[in-house]
């Protein structure tokens, strides 16, 4: 892993165990800690995302025999997941609460964006109805409203009645825009009249930004989707950083304590509660946008609640990005890898699904910080956080 | 058809959806009060069954998975039903033995939300597993012919509602004599007493020096067991494919105990009851609105009634 | 003029009464001791009045206030703080983000919507911080993670939280359990210089008699949830019904 760095005076002690001198190490662990800096990495790295995820690993793929390169939407599809993990982790990761139900979340505002591009027109002008960043708005402020009421029910129980009153909410939403609310819904049919306009009147979501092939995965909906992101983490990184940053993190290690410090606990879980429904809101927004069809199962259904607590506990709850991480291995899992076919077994197929729970309950077992902890955790001890510790292992 | 003949059909499906949400309640809860473990796997043992019965049962024909690729299409016993009512219990006894020493107990002294994401992650992989090795596909349901020697199929004439499938009919006689014969183990036996009391207040059991902690497995396979047991119930009239586990097992259980009040035998048994009854009823008049009442009935519990309707300790608080 | 006082308090647990009719008052500035065999009902009175239990009858009054059945985070921003008897800290925060929090309560109230404005921008709370960390001499081990302190370090955090609340009474339920000589004298000195420095009432729950007759302005002394005796140090020793309770049988 550090092969080449010169050991500069620091006396290697170990092939196995080599590390870096000092002073890097400090600066590493800086920047690993530094959240400010985290998100100034994140946006770095989203210029680049799309040309590594599909044109490069499109020809890595060619040269080496299998397709393993990702398709164009694919990058903005990690980001919108990416977006609802973010607010995901904030409850589950530093409050502590695991909820089963933030599907209601995503779907209701899914169904919210869409059904107002196609009933906004009767008293809006065309622009307005069918702007992207108004879909957002009226998805973000639709899943905020019913997080209110079904956020003050259920953070009255805690632990796995809570999860099972998300999981109660969500599954009534889902059966209801299934059946009788099929007027709104369109039922199990799907509903497909998502007219998506241009992005501040001009730009077609579709189409890329330039000509050029090698940035044929940079899209206008990218754009918009990437700089929702980072939003997005600007948000939860002010958002950790403020006094509410503290109480959340305090709720999730000592409730008792917390209120025993004069502070009301049940408003601030309802805080968290509503502030990560309103992530997972953007979120379903923009799926709204990014597949310009919903189905009740693809939004509401609990499953994909489920899929957020994977791609949360996957990327690594210890961390704001971790769980980013986390969709992009989830969904690239199951969007690129499950079509790889391998010579002896033959198509991975869904075969994914299994590896991705068996990878799941490996990292709950022995990573609990996840896969961007357990990389942290491991650079870390690489580098030698302090020579002492290097020192007596070697 | 007459109103009261009607309510007395509802009264007999929802019996029968009862009996399984029942069987599933009483092993979830079981499990949950005397080791406080939730076990969001609990509707894989019920998937488990199923399966299990299928082939313990029959010969089943294969479409796809990893089986049917390697050019086996036939798979199963063909023992006929009344194996699969002796082995699939005992099936779902190891499996939890197994589930309880090797995932459980590891878990016991972690976090309740750690306990939820790694059996919530184990249930994925069950459910893959069975996906990949007999296939993705739906089976129809596997009612016997005959049991013992008796017609099961077909329709019986009963007063009041007329003709009625013979075997839904029996559904209820034969899960009622198994949730009878669990409630008198619990209620009667040295074994039953130590998980009363552990379901009530497990430290103080062990503070009494019962070694509560080698009863856990035994607990734990029971309730596996009866969730092996409701599988096979289960798929005797419903059809059986990898997604029955969460869907028709585990949700419907913890809805069950939330209902009849957590930690409670006789609780589950009523809630699960009340659920298909309820259900029953909607699924006959206004089907549409079936599970969103039913899960509309769960969460008016949680908040009002927090103990469940027959229950009397204080849930999530 | 007295800060706290009960009427008539009562707590039931379905046929057990754990509290039996107690009404006792506490003056500012006094510290107060509360003993009593096990099982007397000493824990189960400060929870009523905290806020942790609701008693079944009777009425708490705070500050000319009636505080009975008000949740915990009101009686605390009303100026009653809790020492709990095993170390309640934040374990994986730092120990001055673990005062930090309390202070903030006691700045900005019990609930805000201020998600976005920085931690660091609030000087008040740091200055309270520090101060409180100074005063149970923590602040050297500020960036530690509370966790590894070790025991007796973190009953003085704890204390520390207390503290930050800013209370004008605090409740310490005994803080010298499980304690080492060292570490209960050390402990002792540092409620002295509280009760002197932050003009602080305090009430205290304490099995340790030679603690209590070196601090407690006056005792309030429970058997099987009802007073029988409130006096100084020296009336309560020489009390033959506290005698008769604490030899009658009862384990001390």
């Amino acid at each position: 892993m550090s092969d080449d760095t010169e050991p500069d005076g620091g006396p290697v002690v170990d092939e196995a165990t080599e590390r870096v001198d000092g002073s890097t190490d400090d600066l590493l662990e800086r920047i690993l800690a530094r959240d400010d800096l985290v998100v100034v990495g994140f946006v770095l790295s989203l210029f680049v995302f799309p040309y590594l995820l599909v044109n490069l690993l499109t020809q890595i793929g060619e040269a080496i025999g299998f397709s393993i390169g990702g398709y164009v939407g694919l990058p903005t599809l990690v980001l919108i997941f990416g977006i609802v993990v973010i607010g995901f982790n904030l409850l589950l990761g530093y409050t502590g609460l695991l909820s089963f139900g933030h599907a209601a979340f995503f779907g209701v505002s899914a169904y919210a964006a869409g059904i107002f591009t196609a009933e906004a027109t009767a008293f809006l002008p065309t622009a307005v109805a069918h702007s992207p960043l108004a879909m957002v708005g009226v998805g973000t402020f639709a899943a905020l409203v019913i997080a209110w009421p079904i956020g003050f029910v259920s953070i009255r129980r805690s632990g796995v009645y809570f999860a099972v009153l998300t999981l109660t909410f969500g599954q009534m939403l889902y059966y209801y825009a299934l059946g009788p609310g099929a007027w709104l819904t369109n039922g199990d049919n799907g509903f497909s009249d998502v007219n998506v306009g241009h992005l501040l009147g001009t730009f077609e979501l579709e189409e890329a930004i330039l000509g050029a092939d090698f940035l044929r995965a940079y899209t206008w909906q990218y754009v918009f989707v990437a700089v929702a992101a980072v939003f997005a983490l600007w948000m939860a990184n002010r958002i950790i950083n403020s006094p509410y940053g503290l109480i959340f993190k305090a709720l999730g290690q000592n409730e008792q304590r917390v209120s025993f410090v004069g502070l009301d606990v049940f408003r601030y879980k309802h805080m968290a509660f509503i502030i990560s429904a309103g992530f997972a809101g953007a979120g379903g927004a923009l799926f709204a946008i990014h597949e310009t069809y919903i189905h009740p199962t693809t939004s509401l259904y609990w499953i994909t609640s489920g899929d957020f607590v994977i791609m949360t506990i996957l990327g690594g709850t210890g961390s704001l990005v971790g769980p980013v991480l986390g969709a992009l291995i989830f969904e690239y899992v199951s969007n690129v890898i499950s079509g790889v076919s391998l010579p002896v077994i033959g198509a991975i197929g869904s075969l994914w699904r299994f590896v991705l729970g068996a990878v799941f309950v490996v990292i709950v077992w022995v990573f609990p910080k996840g896969v961007y902890g357990g990389v942290r955790d491991v650079v870390v001890a690489l580098t030698g956080r302090g020579d002492d510790d290097g020192g007596e292992e070697a | 058809m007459s109103l009261l003949s009607q309510a007395v059909t509802i009264l007999l499906n929802g019996l029968q959806q009862g009996a399984v949400f029942a069987l599933l309640g009483i092993g979830l809860t079981i499990i949950l009060g005397t080791m406080e473990f939730l076990n969001l796997a609990h509707g894989a043992l019920y998937l488990i069954g199923a399966y299990a019965g299928l082939l313990v049962f029959k010969e089943a024909a294969l479409t796809n998975g990893l089986l049917y690729n390697s050019g086996i299409q036939q798979v199963g016993l063909g023992a006929g039903f009344l194996a699969a009512l002796v082995l699939v219990p005992i099936i779902g006894f190891v499996v939890g033995a197994l589930m309880e020493r090797f995932v459980a107990e590891p878990f016991y002294d972690r976090a309740e939300t750690d306990q939820l994401l790694v059996t919530f992650g184990l249930a994925l992989i069950i459910e893959e597993l069975v996906k990949q090795v007999i296939g993705g596909n739906t089976f129809q349901s596997i009612p016997p012919e005959t049991l013992l020697g008796v017609q099961a199929s077909g329709p019986i004439g009963l007063p009041i509602v007329g003709s009625f499938p013979r075997w839904r009919l029996y559904i209820v006689l034969i899960a009622g004599v198994v949730i009878l014969a669990t409630y008198f183990v619990i209620e009667r036996t040295d074994f039953g007493l130590v998980v009363q009391a552990g379901t009530r207040d497990s430290e103080m059991v062990r503070l009494l020096g019962i070694p509560i902690d080698r009863s856990y497995t035994l607990v734990f396979a029971m309730g596996a067991a009866l969730a092996a047991f409701a599988g096979l119930i289960g798929a005797s009239f419903q059809t059986i494919s990898p997604q029955i586990g969460m869907e028709r097992a585990l949700v419907p259980a913890f809805l069950t105990i939330v209902v009849g009040g957590a930690g409670s035998v006789v609780g589950a048994i009523a809630g699960g009851m009340v659920l298909g009854v309820v259900v029953a009823a909607f699924q006959q008049t206004y089907s549409q609105w079936a599970f969103i009442v039913m899960y509309l009935l769960v969460a008016l519990v949680l908040v009002f009634r927090p103990q469940g309707i027959f229950g009397s300790v204080e849930v999530g608080e | 003029m007295s800060l706290l006082s009960t009427t008539s308090l009562v707590k039931q647990f379905g046929g057990l009464t754990a509290v039996d009719e107690v009404s006792f008052e506490v003056d500012r500035g006094e510290t107060r001791a509360v003993i009593g065999p096990n099982g007397a009902g000493k824990s189960t009175l400060i929870n009523c009045i905290t806020g942790m239990l609701e008693p079944t009858r009777g009425t708490v009054e705070f500050d000319g206030e009636d505080i009975t059945g008000v949740e915990p985070h009101d009686a605390v921003q009303r100026g009653l703080s809790k020492s709990f008897q095993t170390a309640s800290i934040f374990p994986e925060m730092s120990v001055e983000e673990n005062v930090e929090i309390a202070a903030l309560a006691a700045e900005h109230g019990s609930f805000q919507l201020n998600f976005l404005r920085k931690r660091e921008s609030f000087d008040e709370v740091h200055r309270i911080s520090e101060r409180m960390l100074d005063a149970v001499e923590l602040l050297d081990q500020r960036d530690h993670e509370a966790a590894s302190l070790p025991y007796g370090d973190k009953r003085r955090l704890e204390i520390a939280i207390a503290l930050a609340s800013e209370p004008e009474m605090l409740f310490m339920d005994e803080p010298t359990a499980g304690m080492s000589p060292g570490e209960t004298h050390a402990t002792v000195e540092l409620i002295e210089e509280l009760q002197d420095d932050l003009e602080l009432t305090i009430l205290i729950v304490e099995h340790d008699m030679e603690v209590i007759f070196r601090i407690a302005d006056r005792i309030l002394v429970l058997n099987r949830g009802r007073v029988i005796a409130d006096a100084t140090p020296e009336e309560v020793q020489g009390d033959p019904e506290v005698q008769e309770a604490y030899l009658g049988g009862v384990e001390l």
